[in-house]
């Protein structure tokens, strides 16, 4: 292939070539380079085409709707195209990779950053400026930008100074469920940016929730729908088996994949967090290999040595709380000790999740709270009266199973801080002084999110607090202390 | 239009100068301000010595714990690079490394941790650090602008040639990530030329160093917020090496609570512990209080206090240290003596130079007398009366204090070995709770060590030899001159031990025939019997073996030892130069209950005015200030409070019968009444409510 390269201004382009390469805007700015190739184009553009396709697999129809809306440089898009489908389907990916590989102009943009719509303005007009905010020479200045009418002059501004107004300009809005909390104006304006502008531009709105759920108010010019469905478990397969090791063998890995998404495909269906989990299992399941234990074909001794893992990672699906250089170093420190006990309990540790260990007083200013948010206030006198003697079957068993369960299935209660005090004083072993240091704890429950503060009412002379804790933690907290905190539960009674 | 009211609630706040606090201006000019000026200097000697301790500690500390975390924040990023010009923006980026630091629930020690933590990482790792709290972080605006301040100006930057960086911070430019990232860009990317790079970054181990991001208090930040936040920095990855470190102070599970599936998934964490404070505290009770370095020590009952306000309350090592700190300078500006509270090479000095007074104080002093009284007769009024006589004796006694302190702890230590893994540990897990037991008596002559005792008397051969060989470590550790005897001793035994299994062929036939005398047991009748047998062949036993005869010698040893040094400090002379214990003064200061303090004004005012003369607390008198009437007619009421009610009740407290007339109450007095009624407001026991009119609602009950 041989290309002829010029120097060419705007006004000297010939825009019918359709396969026209140039620089992503967001790369320096120099003068165009226009890569002229009158013969090969049509086959070039082809295969770079199959190129993506390869690179992304299962997203054929998308894509290919994609390209065709395009179509060439020059020609007209659609003025807003609203792609939709749930996290981790590829969505970013189509998009992202379709501008970088065809080399178009785009600007791309997250609107949950966007937290004033100067932003969002400025953003876009300074990436299709390339403004340099610590150029050398400050020539350049930054385009400010306040608001619609600005925006839409500054953008045709723009475009011609650079000499973008003959092809489609890209704006890519992610997140863009966010930009209906913006001002009102906002997204109709959007939506019919290439009308009011009158230029050709094309608004790519990405977002995990449907169309429907956008329309409200009026002006909304309607985008161009596309739907990027769930992967199923076989796609999931096939994009996964791209991931395998050079040196590795490929059915074997395939094997592995199977295994993996045999244990979670049933909880969890989110490309990312299995990819996650592929690649934090993969050095355990590999191991033998690697170590000559086992050949690649020696499928059920594979099997045996991961399962026990997979089958542990389990409930840590989606938490995050590990990352695989840590996970690999606990598995490292496991592989000597081979007895399951030790792995678990050391797994145990790395998860053990309802533990914290508080000040004296402030766990039973944490029990006291628990109870006077999941205690009818009434029942108090039958718990914590110092005198009255056991009444516990008082309350007849139908009308308590009117309530039973509703405190902890409504949640918990607001309560008034002498309760929480008259509960804590009945409950605490010895005699407690008010001191400061009491009243300072409360205020330290509140800053740890174990209670907050109710903001309806007057929250200095009436404070009123709710316990957030669950029943678990309560129960571990109170295990501490030797309190058995079920018995004072009118749930539980 | 009327400006009053606005101008009522305006509220401005003016910076005034800062008063810088003189020691002079609290004293007066006469003897006891100049004996103050004397003492403190001493005090504040001794403090600054113990407070770089700490400090020492604290870093030592500090670092040990940050060293992983750090190498985290160091490596995380250390494949990050802006030169590659493949790798274009769209590529796929890995999630934020994200270090979760799980901080403990003593949220006041977490300032000086995290300030610890930032110099640490700014040293070690990155010049980028940037350290949010919540307060300063309502939204994603201000978090992002807290982050790029303290990014961009950053004194450390900006000490090389180019002063383009000063002109930064006035472009005004916008606060985003991009600004950050463009910023880093053109900062760390222009080094690629080779002659930039000399200046700086020596000290950086790589060349792109990690953007630091701390969350101090990760629990109360908006939820919203950080979630936006971290969406954000994710999407910048990939021109930024963003690093997170979050501080929890409770479980891991709160970034859970506080992130979404979609958040969380962006960051990949990993989990690093600070040890619990507790760990800290007994390190600092080591090293701060249990050694004889620091002459000043606390007392009992106030070593206790502080422990309760650690262990019950709040777990804060720095309000420890405060509170240590603050006897320390109670004690050296109420006790008259404390000059003498000094290092041991100064005490010849010190003594030397005090003059007749000051001798007679410390005559007056109570263990002084009970040491007079000890004497031989012959000495006694020379003691008394003789001056030089008298400096002399003082000289030793305070000299043997520091010797007492020398051999307490090494032999503390010891006991403490010997008794901490025994079965319900009668005297504790802690050292420090030995250390109260002997703050408080004779330690030996408490139940609690003799039944330790008797447990040692019963400890396996192999139990003792390591219990033995613990406590020889204990005694020879660093300079520990005072007892040498000790280990010396000790090793002989341990010889002793040794040889002790040549004798255990000896033992087997003994033990058959011990054997025998067990089938005899069924055969007694009652159970006096019984026991009477059993008895008597535990000492049949005790005389056989050969190891029990060297246990029992050892711990008779060891018995006698802790008989000799751990006395308790209040039985020794001059103890009160040296030991703080005015539980009273600590309490008031750092375990306040200003409720009680308001409430026992409040219903007790002869407590504070002394002009009052009313001898029965309950009693109501016209005598007592209004509002004291008044808050004790209200003690009678329910959970309303009707006014006028209250007022007659109050009319006829103040007036005698005759005066009275309920139809035309006196203006003065319902004036009165109205003000009392109202600071009663203020104080927060009563609150004007709408639910019934002319009605007030009670507050408080009781103690809460
Ligand atoms: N068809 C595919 N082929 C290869 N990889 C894929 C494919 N679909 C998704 N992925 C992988 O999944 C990851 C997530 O994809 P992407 O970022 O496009 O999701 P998304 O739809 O934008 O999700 P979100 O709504 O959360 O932004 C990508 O990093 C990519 O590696
Ligand atoms: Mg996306």
């Amino acid at each position: 292939m041989k290309a002829r390269i010029h120097i060419l201004y705007a006004d000297q382009l010939t825009w019918g070539l359709s396969t026209v390469f140039r620089q992503a805007v967001d790369i320096r700015y120099q003068p165009l380079y226009i890569i002229d190739m009158d013969s090969a184009s049509s086959e070039d553009f082809e295969t770079i085409i199959d190129e993506i396709l390869e690179e992304i697999p299962c997203r054929q129809k998308q894509i290919s709707t994609l390209v065709s809306l395009f179509g060439k440089r020059a020609h007209c898009t659609p003025g807003a195209i609203f792609l939709y489908g749930h996290a981790s389907t590829g969505k970013s990916l189509v998009v992202n990779t379709l501008m970088d590989k065809l080399k178009l102009p785009f600007v791309i943009l997250n609107c949950v950053e966007c937290y004033s719509q100067r932003f969002l303005y400025e953003h876009i007009l300074n990436s299709l400026h390339q403004t340099d905010l610590f150029a050398v020479n400050e020539s350049v200045s930054r385009i400010k930008c306040e608001n619609m009418n600005d925006f839409i002059r500054l953008f045709k501004q723009v475009l011609s100074q650079k000499g973008l107004d003959k092809e489609t300009v890209y704006i890519i809005m992610d997140k863009a469920e966010r930009m209906r909390d913006m001002e009102s104006n906002i997204l109709p304006a959007f939506l019919r940016l290439q009308e009011l502008s009158s230029s050709n531009v094309c608004v790519i709105l990405l977002s995990e929730i449907v169309w429907e759920k956008f329309r409200w108010g009026t002006g909304f010019a309607e985008p161009y729908v596309l739907h990027f469905p769930e992967y199923k478990k076989d796609e999931l397969l096939q994009i996964l088996s791209k991931g395998c090791p050079t040196d590795f063998p490929e059915s074997c890995y395939v094997m592995y994949l199977n295994l993996v998404l045999s244990v979670f495909h049933h909880v969890c269906r989110d490309l990312r967090e299995i990819q996650h989990l592929v690649n934090l299992n993969f050095m355990k399941f590999a191991e033998p290999i690697r170590n000559g234990e086992a050949t690649s074909k020696d499928s059920k001794k594979l099997w045996k040595n991961i399962e026990p893992h997979l089958k542990k990672a389990l409930p840590t699906v989606y938490l995050r709380e590990v990352s695989s250089s840590q996970w690999q170093r606990y598995q490292a420190e496991n592989a000597g000790d081979t007895e399951q006990e030790n792995t678990s309990q050391n797994l145990q540790g790395l998860s053990h999740r309802c533990h914290v260990d508080l000040p004296y007083y402030t766990k039973y200013l944490l029990i006291a709270a628990y109870l006077a948010s999941y205690n009818p206030a009434k029942t108090d006198k039958r718990f914590f009266a110092k005198h009255t003697g056991k009444k516990t079957k008082k309350i007849s068993q139908t009308a308590k199973f009117r309530w039973e369960a509703s405190n902890h299935v409504l949640g918990p209660k607001a309560f008034p801080l002498d309760r929480l005090m008259a509960i804590f004083y009945s409950i605490v072993e010895g005699k407690v002084a008010p001191t400061a240091n009491i009243f300072m704890q409360i205020t330290s429950l509140v800053s740890l999110h174990m209670l907050t503060l109710d903001p309806r009412d007057d929250q200095i002379i009436t404070p009123k607090y709710k316990c957030l804790v669950s029943l678990d933690l309560i129960k571990s907290v109170a295990r501490t202390v030797n309190f058995d905190v079920v018995r004072y539960l009118y749930d539980f009674v | 239009m009327d400006t009053a009211g606005s101008v009522s609630k305006g509220c401005f706040a003016f910076k005034g100068k800062k008063k810088v606090a003189k020691l002079e201006n609290y004293l007066s000019d006469d003897e006891f301000g100049q004996s103050v000026v004397k003492r403190h200097q001493v005090g504040q000697d001794m403090w600054t010595e113990i407070d770089t301790q700490i400090q020492i500690l604290q870093e030592e500390l500090n670092s040990r714990i940050f060293d992983d975390l750090l190498t985290f924040a160091a490596d995380s990023c250390s494949t990050f690079t802006l030169d590659n010009l493949e790798t274009s923006k769209t590529m796929v980026y890995r999630e934020i490394p994200t270090a979760a630091l799980v901080t403990g629930v003593n949220t006041p020690d977490h300032g000086v941790m995290f300030a610890t933590l930032v110099s640490l990482l700014k040293e070690r790792v990155s010049p980028l650090v940037a350290i949010l709290k919540s307060k300063d972080c309502q939204n994603v605006k201000n978090t992002i602008s807290k982050t790029l301040s303290q990014m961009v100006d950053n004194p450390q930057l900006l000490h090389d040639e180019d002063e383009k960086e000063e002109e930064l911070t006035q472009k005004n430019l916008p606060l985003t990530l991009s600004t950050l990232a463009q910023w880093y860009k053109h900062k760390f990317k222009s080094k690629l030329s080779p002659k930039k790079r000399r200046s700086k970054g020596d000290d950086l181990k790589h060349k792109y160093p990690p953007a630091i991001v701390v969350l101090q208090d990760f629990e109360s930040f908006l939820p919203h917020v950080i979630q936006d936040f971290i969406t954000i920095a994710s999407s910048y990855l990939h021109q930024l090496p963003i690093v997170f470190v979050f501080g929890i102070a409770t479980t891991i599970s709160a970034v859970h609570s506080l992130l979404p599936n979609a958040v969380s998934s962006l960051l990949c964490m990993e989990k690093f512990m600070a040890p619990p404070s507790s760990e800290y505290l007994t390190m600092l009770i080591n090293q701060i209080v249990m050694t004889p370095e620091y002459p000043f020590k606390i007392g009992a009952r106030v070593f206790q206090l502080l422990l309760d306000i650690f262990l019950y309350h709040d777990f804060s090592v720095l309000n420890f240290v405060k509170g240590f700190r603050f006897s320390l300078l109670d004690h050296y500006l109420n006790m008259p003596l404390s000059h003498l509270c000094c290092p041991l090479k100064e005490i010849h000095k010190k003594v030397k130079v005090m003059d007749a007074e000051e001798v007679e104080t410390i005559r007056q002093l109570p263990s002084f007398m009970r040491f007079v009284e000890e004497n031989p007769a012959s000495n006694q009024p020379k003691l008394l009366l003789d001056e030089k006589f008298a400096k002399e004796a003082i000289v030793d006694l305070l000299e043997k204090m520091h010797t007492y302190h020398m051999t307490l702890f090494p032999v503390l230590q010891c006991l403490h070995k010997l008794v901490c893994k025994l079965p319900k540990h009668p005297l504790g897990k802690q050292q420090r709770e030995v250390y109260s037991l002997v703050l408080e008596s004779n330690i030996f002559e408490t139940d609690a060590y003799k039944q330790s005792m008797e447990l040692l008397r019963m400890l396996a051969k192999d139990e003792l030899e390591e219990m033995l060989k613990q406590s020889i470590d204990v005694l020879m550790e660093k300079d520990r001159k005072a007892i040498t005897y000790l280990p010396t001793d000790l090793s002989l035994f341990m010889d002793r031990f040794n040889t002790l299994d040549d004798l255990i062929g000896e033992e087997e036939d003994k033990g058959a025939e011990d054997e025998s005398s067990l089938k005899v047991i069924p055969k007694q009748k009652n159970m006096y019997e019984l026991r009477q047998t059993l008895k008597e062949m535990k000492k049949k036993k005790k005389k056989l073996s050969p190891y029990e005869k060297l246990r029992s010698e050892i711990i008779d040893y060891f018995d006698s030892v802790f008989r000799k040094y751990l006395i308790c400090p209040k039985n020794l002379p001059l103890h009160e130069i040296f030991y703080y214990d005015a539980i009273g003064t600590v309490k008031k200061y750092l375990n306040a209950s200003p409720r009680s303090a308001t409430q026992l004004a409040l219903s007790n005012p002869q407590y504070h005015l002394q002009s009052i003369n009313c001898d029965e607390e309950e009693n109501l008198s016209s005598a007592m200030p209004d509002i004291c009437i008044v808050y004790k007619l209200h003690l009678e009421c329910g959970m309303f409070i009707n006014l006028y009610d209250w007022l007659q009740a109050f009319i006829t407290v103040i007036s005698s019968d005759a005066e009275f007339d309920p139809k035309n109450p006196d203006q003065v007095l319902q004036a009165r009444f109205i003000r009392a009624v109202s600071e009663l407001q203020f104080l927060g026991f009563i609150m004007p409510t709408k639910r019934k009119t002319d009605h007030v609602v009670r507050l408080t009950w009781g103690n809460c």
